[in-house]
């Protein structure tokens, strides 16, 4: 993936966050619908 | 969405330089996009119950009126070039109409994507209300055929087309 960030702590942040898994995602996605849900 | 236009207010300096940093803009555009941001929560704020409150309409001698609901998530896919106002101008008329908001920020601007997710929550919005999606462009596409997201809101270049666009997968 390309970096074009100026702030190294930002590519840190988006490296770790990258390997965000479809377990994760799933999970997120869950929340939003509860969320509506409840709205 | 009020509360929000205080956080902004409170953390303008702090959010004005996070962009500075993660994104090269100028502190002065920084700061005024901040601003900007601010000013449109509390527009939003201020007329939501305008905009969406129900419309009679005429039918025949007999009573209607139009009403507007709310979907559910809506998906974001942004760009960096503002990358405070961008999402603010989305997701305050969302969020106001009773929507929830997901976020597939531009890849170069995560911790102003985090930021704004910051600002909601402590604003008060409810847990999942908002959410950064920290993931990447062909991810963000699969995402747009899922039952879950109801809706697509995308800003940039042909480049972020097929992210929004499953004609272009």
């Amino acid at each position: 993936m390309t970096m074009l960030s100026r702030d190294p702590a930002t590519e840190k942040v988006w490296a770790e966050s990258a390997e965000l898994d479809e377990p994760a995602l799933e999970e997120k996605l869950d929340r939003a619908i509860a969320a509506f849900a409840g709205c | 969405m009020s509360k929000a236009a205080a956080v902004l207010d409170a953390e303008r300096e702090k959010l004005a330089e996070l962009a500075v940093r993660e994104m090269g803009k100028p502190i002065r555009a920084a700061r005024g996009e901040v601003d900007k941001c601010a000013a449109a929560c509390r527009y939003y704020a201020e007329r939501a119950k305008q905009y969406l409150g129900d419309e009679r309409i005429e039918v025949e001698g007999k009573e209607a009126f139009l009403r507007y609901l709310p979907i559910g998530p809506v998906l974001a896919v942004m760009p960096w070039n503002f990358p405070y106002w961008q999402v603010f101008r989305f997701i305050a008329p969302t969020l106001m109409a009773g929507n929830v908001g997901l976020l597939k920020h531009a890849s170069n601007v995560p911790k102003c994507a985090l930021a704004i997710e910051s600002v909601l929550e402590r604003a008060g919005f409810p847990a999942g209300v908002f959410q950064t999606l920290l993931i990447g462009s062909e991810r963000a596409q699969k995402l747009v055929g899922d039952r879950r997201v109801r809706a697509v809101s995308l800003t940039g270049s042909e480049r972020a087309r097929p992210a929004a666009d499953p004609t272009q997968r």
